[in-house]
């Protein structure tokens, strides 16, 4: 800019054409190249994809699948920011689609929504950086976090100890079937390499044992609070149907009888999620 | 996999060329020599990583500065500055080189073209700029690939779409470019033309006919001028500039006319032309002989036809109305003014005048009698051997000698004079080369050419070309360039004549003329007493203070202080909260409960709250956060 400022004011004051072609040249060049960066964030869509099992607090990869529309021009050094996650995109070809991961958390339990994420560039010329909001109306449920809780049911003091059948997925013992990335599951237990070759995550299932069903009684959890005790569950129910216990809940009103599948557990931790939001 | 710093070298590389090439013929021999060879280091240097680092380049460029500097002058203020300009440019390359000197080397370069500008207004100019353009803006995209991930590779494919589209953009930028030229405002007149190319002057045509100086003529074929005009039969083709009306020893010179002479063309069909001289010494205007109307351009015109240009300081360009071959009817001339002759003349010549005088009884006979004494003597034309010495036309007429347009019509005219018919001698041009393809005349110094005007009594000035009674004289020309060549002369010939008539000669004038062709300004004028000079006396120092101000402040503020300037300037437009220097960060990103805001005070917290500058990757991350914020909904 100050450079065709000087030239320009060279221009006016020697009448020199040439100098004149010269910044009507940088002008045209600042107009286009303005033009190209507004270009570059528009014409994408973003889809976010949450895993099953999203828990209060506890930071998790969701899938960020960014698509352009635009049907000449790539777009190029995206980055794209979500909830304080970001995400980075170097090229984008033209009505192409391009999937990365963005390490998210949700502070509260229940419903949440996202209704945009940001993108931003420095393209084409690193002077400014051009940001626009792409819509995205996630809706998705966000668990209580699990928090142990001391002198509630104790896995090792009801169950039969010993190596039962291996149905239950745990975190120790042999690989027994590699799966989607759930949300729930640690990051240690993320298979990297067949993740990058499926552009999706996986993660490897452990064997675990399996043990006699359990019912957690929510007001009789030793917590201090609604929302330690809806912690305190969350934590037994995955932990003691992770280990192949059926477990059921009793709620105030109501009572879910213990089974061990896993839609099963996301329907009592939805239930714990949304336990006195209604 | 293409590294994007070696890619960036060599577009530095090409980009530091175009802003030396343009200059090169009007340096110094230090920066002349001196580019290419640190160019040639900085391509070794580079790969080998054995550039220039520390303070040496600083202290080069500083000793330069100061030598230049010295040279600096009211008039000589171009030439120090691009020299100048070069070294700076090659001190650059030859220096370590991060995103900021990349930039430096583009801005140099550019303004090394600007420079070349002032000393060369030729069409190749355009070239260097499109290049020029379409590498600054693929450097500039692959800076900002280089800023965020620095020193890294990218796939070749990768980098072929990015070069890609960073290229289309100067020529996607081409229609704004065209119209920006055409709507920046002009003034009147240039108020600093001390800085122009002297384009005022018109030909280099001689203003002395000094026939046996030298044994032979060296033919020039720089271009003259350019004549828009319909195609002309070739006799017509005598293009008026100067009148030689005085013998001077043995040179034909130039007086002021006496008397009350008054010339004016005689009847004839009118060819209207327009007339493009290429600058160069002479002030003498052009024009298809013989003129009747010059417009367009401010000149004096004497009574024997002759135009000359009052300086303007711009590229000249007129208009002409002419009657070809018309005779030249003038009153009151002074016989005895064109009948003198020095008295140290050769015999020969003044007897065999004087014996035209006697056979011919008016001056149309002895006009005839001369002409046919011209052709019996089987005279050849030629440009080689030459005769010099003491008598040369004697020589020329008498001793078989051949001899060119100034042989030829020296000779008449002394014959003519001492027959006792007023002559006078006409320097301009013949002939030229049509070019179908722009519809316009090319004529070149080598057509260079004087001939005759001899005064009859009862008629006028009527037009004498001796050249033409040679015998050789049809086969004078040659056959000149046929084929693809000539074509390709005339395409590249057509671009330079549709370059000077559209962007050298565009002014403020035109300007108005094409809004007002739009309809859309009717009445625009200047006041021709507002004056500029004032103004521009206050302005320039106060854009010179302002950029050292700027550049100083920019080099004294660190990023982490800019950032922190732009996060508070945000805040306060945001928030409309003026965040006091003494309340801390931390307290801030308390206050305001702005996720973003949060983030930033974080990240810069952990690096300039423990000591430590912000890291290239927190620095983007902070300007990301900061773009984010100003385009977040409220």
């Amino acid at each position: 800019m100050a450079i065709t400022l000087l030239i320009g004011f060279a221009a006016v004051n020697t009448g020199n054409n040439l100098l004149f072609f010269i910044v009507s040249a940088l002008l045209g060049f600042m107009a286009v190249s303005g033009v190209l960066g507004w270009l570059n964030i528009h014409g994408l869509d973003a889809v976010l994809t949450p895993p099953d099992e999203l828990y209060s607090g506890v930071s998790t990869l969701f899938t960020l699948r960014l698509t352009n529309r635009k049907r000449l021009l790539p777009s190029f050094l995206l980055q794209v920011h979500c909830d304080g996650a970001t995400a980075d995109f170097k090229l984008m070809d033209r009505q192409g689609m391009a999937i990365s991961s963005l390490m998210t958390a949700f502070a509260g339990r229940g419903l949440h929504t996202v209704e945009v994420v940001t993108v931003c560039s420095p393209f084409p010329i690193n002077f400014f950086v051009r940001c626009r909001t792409l819509p995205l109306d996630l809706r998705t449920m966000v668990f209580p976090a699990p928090l142990g809780c001391p002198g509630a049911a104790d896995s090792r003091s009801h169950g039969r100890s010993g190596s039962l059948s291996a149905r239950g997925k745990g975190h120790e013992g042999d690989v027994d079937r590699i799966v989607a990335y759930s949300g729930g599951d640690p990051l240690k237990m993320i298979h990297w390499r067949l993740s990058a070759r499926h552009g999706e995550l996986k993660v490897k299932e452990l064997s675990a044992t399996a043990r006699e069903p359990l019912v957690i009684d929510i007001d009789r959890l030793p917590a201090r609070n609604l929302e330690e005790k809806l912690s305190c569950a969350t934590y037994l129910v995955n932990r003691l149907m992770r280990e192949g216990r059926p477990v059921g809940l009793k709620l105030r009103k109501r009572l879910l009888k213990p089974a061990d599948s896993r839609g099963h557990r996301l329907r009592l931790l939805t239930e714990l999620a949304l336990y006195g939001k209604d | 996999m293409v590294r994007i710093k070696s890619v960036l070298d060599i577009l530095a590389y090409g980009i530091a060329l175009l802003g030396f090439v343009p200059l090169v013929a009007y340096l110094d021999n230090i920066p002349r020599f001196l580019f290419p060879a640190v160019l040639l280091f900085a391509v070794i240097a580079d790969r080998r990583g054995a550039v220039l680092r520390g303070h040496v380049p600083t202290v080069v460029s500083i000793l330069f500065f100061i030598y230049f500097g010295i040279q600096f002058s009211r008039d000589n203020l171009v030439g120090p500055a691009v020299n100048l300009l070069v070294i700076l440019l090659a001190v650059r390359l030859a220096s370590e080189k991060g995103s900021r000197h990349y930039l430096q080397i583009y801005a140099l370069a550019l303004f090394a073209l600007a420079g070349s500008s002032l000393l060369n207004l030729s069409a190749a100019f355009l070239v260097y700029l499109l290049l020029l353009l379409v590498l600054i803006a693929v450097s500039l995209v692959l800076l900002t690939f280089y800023d965020r991930d620095g020193d890294t590779v990218i796939a070749r494919d990768d980098m072929v779409k990015v070069v890609t589209v960073a290229a289309s953009m100067p020529l996607a930028a081409m229609p704004l470019i065209l119209l920006f030229f055409v709507i920046l405002p002009r003034t009147p007149f240039p108020l600093w033309n001390v800085l122009n190319v002297s384009s005022g002057a018109a030909t280099g045509l001689s203003d002395k006919v000094q026939p046996g100086a030298a044994p032979a003529v060296t033919e020039v074929k720089n271009v003259v001028f350019r004549a828009d005009s319909p195609p002309l039969a070739k006799n017509q083709l005598y293009w008026r500039g100067i009148v030689l009306n005085t013998l001077e020893g043995d040179s034909w010179v130039r007086k002021p006319v006496p008397g009350a002479e008054r010339g004016i063309p005689g009847p004839g069909s009118v060819v209207s032309q327009t007339i493009f001289p290429e600058p160069g010494r002479s002030r003498y205007l052009l024009a298809l002989n013989v003129p009747r109307h010059l417009t367009g351009v401010r000149f004096a015109t004497d009574s024997d036809i002759v135009h000359t240009a009052m300086p303007s300081g711009r590229r000249l360009r007129y208009e002409t109305q002419s009657v070809p071959g018309a005779v030249i009817t003038s009153r009151g001339i002074d016989r005895g003014f064109y009948l003198r002759l020095p008295s140290d003349l050769s015999h020969r010549l003044v007897s065999l005048g004087r014996q035209i005088a006697r056979r011919g009884k008016t001056d149309a006979d002895r006009l005839d009698l001369l002409e046919r004494y011209f052709v019996d003597r089987k005279l050849r034309y030629s440009t080689m051997n030459l005769p010099t010495g003491s008598d040369p036309l004697g020589q020329f007429l008498f001793d078989g000698k051949p001899g060119h347009c100034e042989f030829f019509a020296s000779t008449l005219a002394v014959l003519l004079r001492a027959a006792d018919v007023p002559a006078r001698l006409v320097g301009g041009y013949y002939g030229g080369e049509y070019n179908e393809v722009g519809g316009y005349y090319v004529v070149t110094e080598d057509r260079a050419h004087v001939w005759v005007e001899a005064y009859l009594d009862g008629k006028g000035w009527v037009m004498v070309d001796p050249s033409a009674w040679a015998v050789n004289f049809a086969g004078v020309e040659g056959a000149g360039e046929r084929g693809l060549n000539r074509r390709v002369r005339m395409y590249l010939d057509a671009f330079s004549y549709f370059w000077n008539l559209t962007i050298i000669n565009y002014d403020l004038e035109r300007q108005i003329s094409l809004f007002n062709r739009a309809g859309r300004l009717r009445h625009l004028s200047f006041p021709s007493h507002l004056s500029l000079r004032p103004l521009l006396f206050i302005a320039v120092p106060l854009l010179v203070a302002l950029s050292i101000w700027r550049l100083y402040v920019w080099q004294r503020v660190s990023r982490e202080e800019r950032l922190l300037k732009n996060l508070f300037r945000l805040v306060r437009r945001r928030y409309g909260v003026e965040w006091p220097p003494d309340k801390g960060l931390y307290d801030l990103a308390r206050t305001l409960d702005e996720p973003l805001i949060t983030r930033f005070v974080h990240i810069y917290g952990k690096a300039v709250y423990h000591d430590r500058k912000l890291s290239r990757d927190e620095y983007v991350q902070l300007r990301f956060l900061l773009a984010e914020l100003l385009a977040a909904p409220h």
